[in-house]
């Protein structure tokens, strides 16, 4: 017999989100993820001046901003066949890596960690450590007040839940940490785009203002204090806790969905003429090559969306149930984000714990990927740091161009690789206005609905045979694995 | 007491900040006995997030100080947000119980062709609104969106802000796309310890934030006097010259951005070389578009302007102030050529 239940409100942290699921004897057999919310970003960047596009699609998501508003500046100078200055890649790549220093940390430690963390276990920590007694303190008035925020405590505790006081009470320390960090962070991101959050200084052809010596100094003193953190507690948090409670249900792929992954290739460094993350495709755990025009295969499946077609909505239309489209490449439905790209990169220490430890895709091997992409990230930064410095120590630099505006083409794209997945705008030209704009946010593929063959998205894949014990709440496995996807209703809707 | 919340470090910075720019002098032990008081729940501040992009709960987490993280753990309790998990029981937005005392902050704008655009929870957002509003003892609307409709406004979904839904209640609106985070944090401490709004101007803005333009206190206004105009990016003489004809708003925005600049006085929009957006005053995106050209440019102010600007049409409503500060710039432009 199945039954249908619905929950209102899934992840912890988005509150636009809702899930159906069917249940055949507790195991999941069908699940429909709805995202409800829709602004019309489509709609509302047509018609618009192209220079101030990347301005309103900066605007689609507050968090990880940057990649909309790069895919927008990248789909325009595309269009006007413009080639960015050197100065410019890397003081972009530079912004764009803050934003994901904070995404993936947040992600961890305010988003998924508190479902891994039995909170309670905080008053029985006898230690001496100072700093750690005051949080013990302020524990305990958060729990007798029934307030912890901003942390949360789990209703149930079972095999993946962190229990031992130290452990845990040294967690809930590193991610009040991780909010001060982030907040360094964002500054990283305020010297070279003026402001955090919605940078203004990324601009069509270039950037704005050539950084200087003070930038970089203030820079680096910032990535210091944010890579020791990254190195020092957030990936070796992550690699306990993968490898600790979570190895079994890691070895058995618990949360893998298909095992379909895409990447573009992006972060481009000019001086070593190199991207950090290649482009790549996996189909059920084969890795082909991904063609540069690949977007032209995309197609946009509407079956179970409001979302007619483009910018035409219908409320009431039968099955739908989200405002989220299904983009489906070659037909299939594909994961994108951290994940995917170490994956398709064959990052090496990915591979080496996944061959020593036999571990397979799925929530766990998810948390893994970001907290090891991060870390991969951050020493990145420093060498594009120094190669900034290298460049604009000549005088000649340039930070911007325009000058080719006379060869408009008409259809041109913008990638990223923004922090949830991969980002895609695409637009259409006439006499230096949008006539049509198209995007994909990192999580329009991985939050995707059903198509019209019946394929699920990847997230709602990952559910599937999942068996669950009689809970009232949303259950506490789903949360885990929604969670690791780091879903984002703003970005896949828009 | 203090000693065992925070550091000697944090307290200090929280006495030195809250007394300077509020204003309070013999008050400091007060707002301290008041909000940081050890047996006291902490004051809650329940966030309601609508049609918009999340960048001004961004902006929670950029404030300065006190630094964000002991802001969240130690001294209000901030609820519903995406930034802060919620306990499970009590998930759903009814747990805020009558005899509970919060202040209400308001992200984005709430959809008005059908609620659909928007469910929180499975609930549509205006309706939690309006049930929110009910016992709140301040309303606050955060960021552009919230306070007049936003980018939202233009979408299907033709969204309004939440003084357009609720007349008759006093919002404090904190424009600005996203909200400043020293705004933020400002008014939270002004509502906690002063128990009543700060006196707020025309567009129900703090005064003390939106009184004067950005162009009065702007870094750059000595080279606007000076007719020094950026028209090159690429040129470094140039790099520090005013932002007026590559479509700065500064002269026409009510803001203290010029001021405080941004996320601990690191940088600004102006500083970064982009210029202002106007993003504080209402309707920024429609009235100042394009926003990144000078509206003065419909009549061939320069060419070299031109050669960065694609034709576009200033809005019929700025061209004619517009055309007046045009005129007076040819004429000290074509005095400078000659």
């Amino acid at each position: 017999m199945t039954v249908r239940r619905l929950f209102k409100s899934v992840s912890r942290t988005d509150n636009h989100i809702t899930l159906l699921l069917e249940l055949k004897e507790g195991t999941i057999v069908d699940a429909n993820l709805s995202l409800l919310i829709f602004r019309g970003f489509e709609d509302i960047l047509a018609d618009r001046n192209i220079y101030e596009i990347p301005y309103f699609a900066s605007r689609i998501c507050g968090k990880c901003f940057s990649s909309h508003q790069i895919a927008a500046v990248r789909a325009i100078e595309n269009a006007l066949s413009i080639e960015v200055p050197y100065i410019a890649i890397l003081a972009r790549n530079l912004m764009l890596a803050s934003v994901f220093l904070i995404n993936n940390l947040r992600n961890f430690y305010q988003n998924a960690l508190p479902d891994f963390v039995n909170l309670r276990r905080v008053l029985e920590y006898s230690g001496s450590d100072e700093e750690l007694l005051i949080l013990k303190d302020r524990v305990k008035k958060m729990l007798e007040s029934k307030d912890t925020s901003p942390f949360a405590s789990i209703e149930q505790v079972d095999e993946m839940v962190i229990d031992y006081p130290s452990d845990v009470i040294q967690l809930v320390f590193n991610s009040k940490k991780a909010i001060k960090i982030q907040n360094i962070a964002g500054k990283m991101g305020t010297l070279l785009g003026g402001k955090y959050p919605h940078y203004q200084s990324i601009i069509v052809g270039g950037v704005s203002r050539k950084p200087n010596l003070e930038d970089i100094v203030k820079f680096k003193s910032f990535l210091d204090e944010v890579s020791s953190f990254v190195k020092e507690v957030y990936a070796p948090d992550v690699i306990s806790l993968v490898l600790g409670p979570l190895l079994e249900s890691t070895q058995n792929g618990i949360g893998m969905g298909f095992e379909n992954y895409l990447c573009y290739k992006d972060f481009f460094n000019p001086i070593e003429n190199k991207y950090l993350f290649p482009s790549g495709i996996i189909i059920s755990g084969k890795l082909d090559i991904l063609e540069d025009n690949f977007f032209d295969n995309i197609i946009e499946d509407s079956s179970y969306s409001f979302q007619k077609d483009l910018n035409e909505i219908n409320l009431k239309k039968a099955n739908a149930y989200t405002f989220c489209l299904a983009p489906r490449y070659k037909g299939l439905p594909f994961e994108t984000g951290p994940l995917a790209r170490l994956l398709i990169l064959k990052e090496k220490n990915l591979t080496k714990l996944m061959n020593q430890y036999s571990l397979k895709p799925g929530f766990g091997l998810r948390h893994l990927a970001r907290a090891l992409e991060t870390v991969l990230i951050v020493d990145e930064m420093y060498a594009w740091l120094e190669d900034l410095l290298n460049l604009i120590s000549k005088e000649e630099a340039v930070v911007i161009r325009r000058e080719k505006e006379n060869n408009l083409k008409e259809l041109a794209a913008g990638f990223h690789e923004s922090p949830c997945g991969t980002t895609i705008h695409t637009i259409e030209i006439s006499r230096n206005f949008i006539k049509n704009y198209r995007v994909i946010g990192g999580s329009t593929w991985n939050a995707s609905p059903k198509d019209s063959r019946g394929l699920r998205g990847p997230a709602e894949e990952s559910l599937i045979g999942l068996r669950l014990k009689n809970e009232k709440q949303t259950p506490l496995m789903v949360r885990r694995i929604l969670n690791s996807f780091d879903l984002c209703s703003k970005c896949a809707t828009h | 007491m203090i000693a065992s919340l925070f550091s000697r470090r944090d307290f200090l910075k929280i006495l030195a900040y809250g007394a300077a720019l509020l204003g309070i002098r013999g008050g400091v032990q007060g707002f301290i006995d008041k909000v940081f008081a050890e047996d006291s729940k902490r004051p809650t501040l329940v966030w309601l997030s609508a049609l918009s992009c999340g960048g001004c709960t961004e902006s929670f987490f950029a404030i300065e100080e006190p630094d964000a993280s002991e802001l969240l753990f130690n001294v209000i309790s901030l609820r519903y947000n995406r930034l802060t998990p919620e306990d499970y029981s009590n998930k759903d937005f009814s747990a805020i119980s009558d005899e509970d005392s919060y202040l209400l902050f308001v992200e984005g704008s709430f959809p008005q062709t059908d609620e659909g655009f928007c469910l929180i929870n499975g609930e549509p957002a205006e309706k939690l609104l309006k049930d929110l509003l009910q016992r709140a003892e301040h309303t606050v609307a955060v960021g552009s969106c919230a306070s007049f409709g936003g980018i939202p406004s233009l979408g299907p979904a033709r969204a309004a802000s939440v003084s357009d839904i609720v007349k008759n209640k006093n919002v404090i609106n904190l424009p600005t796309c996203p909200v400043h985070p020293d705004h933020l944090i400002l008014i939270i401490m002004h509502l906690l310890y002063f128990g009543y709004a700060p006196e707020l101007d025309d567009y129900q803005r703090p005064k003390m934030f939106f009184k004067n333009l950005i162009h009065d206190s702007c870094e750059r206004r000595t080279h606007f006097e000076n007719q020094r105009f950026l028209k090159d990016f690429n040129d470094p003489s140039q790099s520090d010259y005013c932002l007026y004809l590559v479509g700065c708003k500064g002269r026409q925005t009510n803001s203290d951005c010029s001021k405080r600049k941004w996320n601990g006085n690191l940088s600004w929009c102006v500083d970064c070389g982009a210029g202002c957006n106007g993003c504080a005053e209402k309707n920024f995106y429609t009235r100042f578009s394009p926003l990144f050209e000078t509206q003065d440019k419909a009549s061939e102010l320069s060419e070299d302007v031109l050669k960065f600007g694609a034709g576009a049409v200033a809005g019929a409503s700025s061209v004619w102030a517009a055309n007046k500060i045009k005129e007076r710039l040819q004429k000290r432009e074509n005095s400078r050529e000659v």
